[in-house]
């Protein structure tokens, strides 16, 4: 079979003289023409991620308010009826992996899937037999220019004057004015007087991993590619990939005008019904295949490529249906496709630890050792005593009291650091995060002074979460039993820095949580508990 | 933090093989007493001949076959429901500090456990007043009439509401005594939902006149797989007792990996056999 080659959705300007973007929207006008319950249509394959239109599943808004499907403003106008048979809901819908080393593997086939579909609908269409799903890739163009979204997406109108089934009305961005762009690194540093970002927060820093599950020197818990899980839609801890870029993208896409009024992108229910989901997923998807083109591998272990014991299976054209494991989809040539731009050359070199030597005045060079996941499990070093509440456009600040005999076991670590004797790496988890606002970013600081400089902001900066999948993580009676979602964030150059300054031994670490854009007045987020965890190398 | 397979094994493997033992020691009293021993030890717990109630409260004591009569409820609880409790000891142990942990798993298991012994003694109690007011309850009539109380408890919303409430772990305390409390009170809620899933069930097995455990094995076996499921909203809904829809998929999962992992390991060790002849030739060479 021919090998496909997805491209740069960027070509020719963006815009529908891109032949890739014009074919893709009328390929997704055709399956928007179907009903909900026939598995060929846009509304099943993107129930097939997630949804909000069966009233019994245990995430659906009581009472039916936004984002249950019948309370999308158009376009597009999603149907709520027919409904599938219980059996089918049960067999495909609500399958999307997430906080979960299955992520990766289960998108990859969830495109593969809706890419044959589309081209079958193409191909009826008198278009061409090897189109294929472009990506969009936000990292891309001469000083991150393409992190802007493609044109062809903004345009209410195709070239004959027909209705753009790309456009879609929820869709805000990051400040919420319909501008949709992703605030990359390259992105800050060529808009520098724009008062909203400071410095960018999508990056690829993830690519410089080479560990997909589990960490090492070069890779911070939970891995690349996630944690060890068995079936989860809606996961707890996302990895590496998973969080920076993928759900930032979602949640900057998507962004929000109120908490009952929020882009479609930005929860993981609504997000397949927005087009621009398959883009991003395509250049998740390309990223992947470009960290195993560099070499890294993926995991042998059997109940990786097995998958877990509820199956992953999509539609097919023709009334097929397709069951498939990771194994089956371990590489994109044996699924005869490929990417314009796969060049493994452009990986980021790994370089936190080099920076944390540096820090601690360690002197000499890190001996070369092949990626092996560290065997010491991650030691909690203390918590916060109560929850946090975040509202509106104020931080919060919660203190993080150490154990003594971890504090001094760190500190210790720190002190004898050398290339040959490895500081340990400091986590800080947040843990029970619960809401309703999916389209929330907030940033994590440590030791952040009062009334903070951009440059002390970014001093302290730890990362940045975006709550996508916040609320069915949070529902009442959903997966977990409504305990909200978990982040773990590498915290060891915020430590070191701390442990230079000789203050490690006061016993606690303030941490400051502050929303990305203020929350809406009704809306309200709690952080269940702040911990510190420590690991051994 | 992310759970560590490796680092909860002691617990994981501490709790499943003390389920064993008490599997273990149930069979092992059948197999003493004989075929009739132990459903006549057993019929000491249920319905008929309630010893007390003819003034023969001491024949808890009196057992053939080496099990104290005192431990055969524990014993039934520690086989069958023991492994629910690890997503709650699981939790105690990530969440706590490694000074603190196995305390703290001890006591979570301890209230668990201590539910359970309540709630079992709570039906011990029921069977008491009902035989005290109805008479001896012999025969396959009052399992059946369980049965289908306890179908009808299965197909309820609140036995989905119990069956959620044991995936809902709170954060806990990680100093002071207020550590060693949330771990009691981790243990005390788990252990309630599971009762809140299994009473009617449970209540079942006991009543059954003969094949006890075979109905207990049945009865875990269906506690397992309900656990394989993910949560729901609360409402009536039609919920068979028969083969769950996970279930065969597991098993043939878990097969498979066991296979997996048998032929690795015969490959690892005859990948060492042979490098050990090689070493030795080249000894003796």
């Amino acid at each position: 079979m021919a090998i496909l080659v997805r491209n740069n959705a960027w070509n020719s300007g963006g815009d529908f003289s891109n032949t890739d973007l014009l074919w893709y929207a009328k390929g997704v006008g055709k399956m928007m023409a179907r009903d909900l319950n026939d598995p060929a249509s846009w509304w099943f394959f993107a129930a097939i991620h997630g949804e909000y239109v069966n009233p019994q599943d245990p995430w659906y808004p009581s009472p039916p308010t936004f984002p249950a499907w019948g309370n999308i403003s158009n376009p597009p106008t999603v149907p709520t009826t027919p409904l599938p048979d219980a059996q089918t809901q049960l067999r495909y819908w609500n399958q999307c992996q997430h906080g979960s080393w299955y992520f990766l593997p289960w998108h990859r086939g969830y495109l593969y899937a809706l890419e044959a579909q589309l081209r079958a609908d193409i191909l009826s269409l008198g278009g061409p037999a090897n189109w294929a799903l472009p990506y969009w890739n936000y990292f891309g163009g001469a000083k991150g220019v393409q992190a802007q979204m493609p044109p062809a997406f903004a345009q209410k109108t195709l070239p004959d004057g027909s209705a753009n089934p790309l456009y879609v009305a929820m869709r805000y961005g990051p400040d919420g004015d319909g501008n949709v762009y992703i605030p990359t690194v390259e992105w800050a540093q060529t808009h520098p007087d724009d008062p909203n970002w400071s410095s960018g927060d999508v990056s690829s820093a993830c690519m410089a991993n080479d560990l997909y599950t589990g960490s090492d020197r070069t890779t911070p818990l939970p891995g690349f590619g996630g944690p060890e899980t068995a079936f989860s839609h809606s996961g707890r801890v996302h990895g590496n990939m998973e969080s920076n870029p993928h759900d930032l993208v979602h949640v900057y896409t998507g962004g929000f005008i109120s908490d009952t009024n929020y882009g479609l992108m930005a929860d993981p229910g609504t997000a397949a019904l927005d087009p621009i989901f398959y883009l991003h997923h395509c250049n998740i998807d390309r990223m992947w295949a470009a960290w195993n083109a560099a070499g890294r591998t993926n995991p042998s272990d059997k109940k990786w490529l097995q998958g877990p014991v509820r199956q992953f299976i999509m539609p097919m054209p023709q009334h097929e249906s397709w069951a498939y494991t990771p194994a089956d989809v371990n590489s994109i040539a044996s699924l005869d496709y490929s990417y314009q731009e796969l060049d493994a050359a452009s990986l980021p070199a790994p370089s936190a630890l080099a920076e944390r030597l540096k820090t601690l005045k360690v002197s000499g060079s890190l001996p070369d050792s092949a990626p092996q996941a560290h065997r010491a499990a991650a030691e909690l070093m203390g918590a916060s005593a109560a929850p946090v509440q975040l509202k509106g456009a104020g931080a919060a600040t919660a203190s993080v009291r150490m154990d003594a005999g971890e504090q001094k076991a760190l500190s210790s670590s720190l002190r004898a650091a050398s290339v040959n004797a490895l500081p340990d790496q400091v986590y800080l988890q947040l843990d029970q995060v619960k809401g309703v606002l999916d389209a929330a970013v907030v940033g994590v600081y440590v030791d952040l002074p009062a009334n903070p400089t951009p440059e002390q902001l970014r001093a302290s900066h730890a990362g940045d979460v975006g709550l996508f999948g916040l609320r069915r993580a949070s529902a009442a009676h959903g997966e977990h039993g409504g305990e909200g979602l978990s982040f773990v964030l590498d915290v060891s150059h915020l430590i070191d820095r701390l442990h230079q300054q000789g203050r490690l031994t006061e016993g606690s670490v303030q941490v400051t949580l502050k929303p990305r854009r203020a929350l809406p007045q009704s809306c309200q987020i709690e952080v269940g508990q702040l911990s510190l965890y420590r690991q051994p190398h | 933090m992310i759970p560590d397979a490796h680092d909860f094994a002691r617990v994981r493997y501490g709790v499943l093989g003390t389920a064993l033992l008490a599997w273990v020691l149930l069979l092992n009293g059948h197999a003493q007493a004989g075929a009739d021993g132990l459903q006549a030890l057993l019929a000491v717990c249920s319905s008929s001949g309630r010893p007390w109630f003819q003034g023969r409260w001491w024949a808890w004591l009196e057992l053939r076959g080496g099990l104290p009569g005192m431990a055969l409820g524990p014993t039934m609880i520690l086989a069958m429901m023991a492994p629910l409790a690890l997503p709650a000891l699981d939790k105690v142990w990530r969440s706590s500090l490694r000074r603190r942990r196995l305390r703290g798993v001890l006591l979570c298991f301890g209230a668990y456990v201590g539910v359970w012994l309540l709630a079992g003694a709570v039906m011990e109690l029921a069977l008491l007043l009902w035989t005290t007011a109805a008479g001896d309850l012999k025969g396959w009539a009052p399992a059946a009439c369980s049965l289908v109380v306890a179908w009808i408890w299965q197909c309820s919303p609140l036995k989905q509401h119990s069956l959620n409430q044991c995936q809902r772990h709170p954060p806990l305390a990680v100093f002071g005594w207020r550590a060693e409390w949330d771990a009691v009170r981790l243990g005390l809620s788990h252990g309630m939902g599971c009762v809140g899933s299994c009473w009617a069930l449970m209540m079942a097995t006991l009543l059954l006149p003969q094949g006890h455990l075979a109905g207990m094995a049945l009865a875990t076996l269906l506690v397992f797989a309900e656990r394989l499921e993910p949560p729901r909203r609360p409402a009536w809904r039609w919920r068979t007792m028969g083969w769950p829809r996970l279930l065969r998929p597991w098993l043939q999962r878990q097969l498979r990996l066991g296979v997996h992992a048998l032929l690795d390991g015969l490959s690892n060790w005859a990948g060492r056999a042979r490098a050990g002849r090689t070493l030795g030739l080249r000894r003796g060479g």
